[in-house]
């Protein structure tokens, strides 16, 4: 069993089997930096909790693609902090079936918005001036069209 | 509330995120905010698509659609459109390679419309691949839509040298140059996959370019002029291999100790095919629009392939193959054959793994199985002949025998317009087969019609036919052809068919005195599909949906009808060689 600290203090257990989907997490292990525990200041307790229920079930349910997919599409319901949250911890924890699921929410999201409706909901700030966003609008006309 | 914190996200996973849009998409995205602009300028996979720059509404610009579609010579011109493209390119590529040359390419796409002679295209596009490959490219894919003309040679000579990264190649409607002016040889160390469609090269030019691939690990060739005659010898990673040839397909293989996968296919024939030892080979498809005739092709599977396990053969051509076809494997689980002509006329196969077994012909062919399973499934399509008799229902019912006990699924196609006059199958036949054949168990009975072509058969030797199929063999499940008619207008066979069984559907029925010889075996009949009713009458008043209907029986037999039953006196008969 393999104990992981969230930035946030709390405690996790884990079969090592299972935190392996974590390419940081295995060479942690291989490298013998996980005597006792393992910090993983970047990720918040919440978000740590979320990634471990995903590898959790992706190793039990291995070979049940039905399973796994109905899984993976509840699993990406969450608000949209939450998400952003889970990429950066997917990405951090190097857990590729977890940042690629994520990612493509994202991009499933953004295709069929605005620009200014990914903004809101993204909650990107918009730091163009109104004469450098209408230039690259200009230039990139093509993809307005 | 709350004050919700801006979204921040590192340039890495924008990049991420980019991956799973398309071009125009990531362009529109780009506007976000400055750091997804700057993750735009520094994706490291860029797609650059002139299909994006022409309004396709605009009748100017379906030229250069058209010109996709290889349609149209000349001429035309929605330059405009074309040169906004161009523009784009080279202001990106121009923009990069000044302000961001930490950032790597990892992948670059390029599809375009060229006209004829335009040249300047060509030298744009071998500015813009130089510049690729400085960066460092891993993934190559250009592909030209030129029409007829292929003018753009590939700067094969300046890019691939320096190309140390490249790692896939994949071109299409492009011209190789005749030879290289360098004097140093090609080599691509990393390239390991290479995929050339529609692109002229020459033989000489071909395997220059090959012998420098050591690594090379799937390779595929889909028309290329030019290229005749293919030797891949001492490619120790080549695992797949394509190869779609539009004439005759000369190939030689050899010390290819990887490879896995093997696709051939020609238009026409298939006779200089040669394939060494492959170990690891498991799956072989051979194609030819002719036939094959080169019978070393299938000697010594055991020693030459001894892990294969998927065959398929296909000679779509009605020309005579090869007659006689012997194939030993311990690895094969899957054959298919498909044959459009009178070959092969016999059939020897020992492959005591095999699982599935396809076959399709014209013919009905000697088979002899040295080893049926009941594990297998056989599924055998066989066409009739323009004049159904005795022997032919022999042939049939020994090639079902000889399947036994494997899982059988057996269609025929009906006789249909196309084969011309229709000999009347005799009525003597019926008893000829009732006496000398002892009914095998089949999963199912297939009757079907090829497309368009309604059956020409008339109704008496229809009546004949189905006595005789249902003589040689007991289905399962018996599936009549899709009728396109009211039931009513007439598909005698259909309609023969729901009123013998219709007689079998209640025990009562069962106990009354039955016209068909087979009918004594029937226990028990249900439809399938449609869902109806035991008791629906099943008469002209019902209607079906024009189309798509689709008939289909489970029947039950009575197992001491069958095979398996103390007629095992007849059956050792047709069971010696």
């Amino acid at each position: 069993m393999i104990v992981l600290n969230s930035s946030d203090g709390a405690t996790f257990e884990v079969e090592e089997s299972v935190a392996v989907q974590s390419q940081t997490i295995k060479h942690m292990i291989e490298d013998n930096c996980a005597d006792t525990s393992i910090p993983l200041p970047n990720v918040n307790g919440v978000t740590l909790a979320r990634v471990l229920e995903y590898i959790k079930k992706h190793a039990e349910a291995k070979d049940d693609e039905e399973g796994l997919k109905s899984f993976d599409a509840e699993f990406v319901k969450v608000d949209q902090a939450s998400l952003f949250e889970i990429i950066l911890a997917a990405n951090y924890l190097d857990i590729k079936g977890l940042l690629d699921l994520t990612c493509q929410t994202v991009a499933d999201q953004i295709k069929d918005l605005t620009v200014e409706e990914v903004r809101a909901i993204f909650n990107i700030m918009n730091d163009f001036t109104p004469e450098e966003e209408a230039k690259l609008r200009n230039d990139h006309a093509w993809a307005f069209e | 509330m709350e004050k919700e914190v801006p979204l921040y996200l590192p340039e890495g996973i924008i990049h991420h995120i980019f991956s799973f849009l398309n071009t125009k998409q990531r362009a529109q995205a780009s506007l976000l905010s400055k750091a997804w602009l700057k993750a735009w300028r520094t994706n490291p996979r860029l797609d650059f698509d002139d299909r994006y720059f022409h309004q396709i509404k605009n009748p100017v610009c379906k030229f250069f659609e058209d010109q996709r579609n290889c349609s149209l010579k000349h001429p035309g011109n929605c330059s405009s459109c074309e040169e906004k493209f161009r523009a784009h390119v080279s202001n990106y590529t121009l923009l990069r390679k000044h302000a961001y040359q930490d950032h790597h390419i990892e992948e670059f796409n390029l599809s375009m419309t060229l006209i004829k002679d335009d040249y300047v295209a060509c030298d744009l596009i071998n500015t813009w691949l130089g510049f690729a490959v400085e960066f460092g490219v891993k993934v190559l894919q250009v592909t030209l839509h030129q029409g007829l003309y292929s003018s753009y040679t590939l700067a094969i000579g300046d890019i691939l040298p320096k190309a140390e990264s490249l790692t896939e190649l994949r071109v299409k409607t492009c011209r190789f140059p005749m030879q290289i002016y360098s004097e140093r040889n090609i080599m691509c160390k990393n390239i390991k996959v290479l995929k050339f469609e529609e692109v002229y090269i020459t033989n000489e030019m071909f395997h220059c370019l090959i012998a420098g691939c050591p690594s090379i690990n799937d390779l595929v060739i889909i028309d290329c002029r030019g290229l005749n005659k293919i030797e891949l010898i001492n490619l120790c990673s080549l695992k797949k291999l394509r190869i779609y040839v539009k004439n005759d397909l000369n190939i030689k293989v050899d010390q290819a100790p990887c490879l896995e996968n093997v696709e051939l296919l020609s238009l026409e024939w298939m006779n200089f095919v040669q394939l060494g030892t492959s170990p690891n080979l498991k799956s072989l498809s051979l194609y030819s629009g002719r036939c094959i005739r080169n019978g070393q092709l299938f000697d010594d599977f055991v020693t030459k392939f001894p892990r294969l396990e998927y065959l398929r053969v296909i000679e779509s051509g009605s020309f005579a193959g090869l007659e006689r076809i012997n194939l030993t494997s311990h690895s094969l689980k899957h054959i298919h054959w498909f044959s459009n002509s009178e070959t092969p006329k016999e059939l020897d196969i020992d492959a005591p793994s095999l699982a599935s077994f396809s076959y399709s012909n014209q013919i009905i062919p000697n088979l002899s199985f040295a080893s049926a399973s009941s594990n297998m499934r056989s599924c055998i399509s066989i066409c009739c002949p323009h004049l159904i008799d005795y022997s032919w229902f022999l042939r049939l019912y020994k090639l079902v025998l000889n399947l036994v006990p494997s899982r059988i699924s057996l269609g025929i196609e009906l006789p249909h317009a196309k084969h011309g006059f229709q000999e009347t199958i005799e009525d003597r036949l019926i008893a000829m087969i009732a006496s000398t054949c002892v009914p095998v168990q089949v999963e199912e009975l297939k009757l079907y019609t090829v497309a368009k072509w309604s059956p020409n058969i008339d109704e008496h030797s229809c009546i004949n036919l189905i006595d005789g199929l249902l003589l040689a063999c007991h289905p399962k499940t018996l599936v009549l052809p899709k009728t396109k008619v009211h039931l009513s207008a007439g598909n005698f066979m259909i309609k023969y068919l729901l009123n013998m069984l219709a007689d079998r559907r209640d025990e009562e029925s069962c106990k009354s005195t039955c016209t068909k010889l087979w009918q004594n075996d029937l226990k028990k009949v249900v439809i399938k599909q449609p869902p109806l009713d035991c008791n629906t009458s099943l008469d002209e008043s019902v209607n079906f949906e024009s189309g798509k209907m689709q008939i289909i029986f489970a029947l039950e037999w009575d197992d001491n009808a069958s095979l398996n039953s103390s007629k095992a006196r007849v059956r050792s008969r047709y069971l010696e060689p």
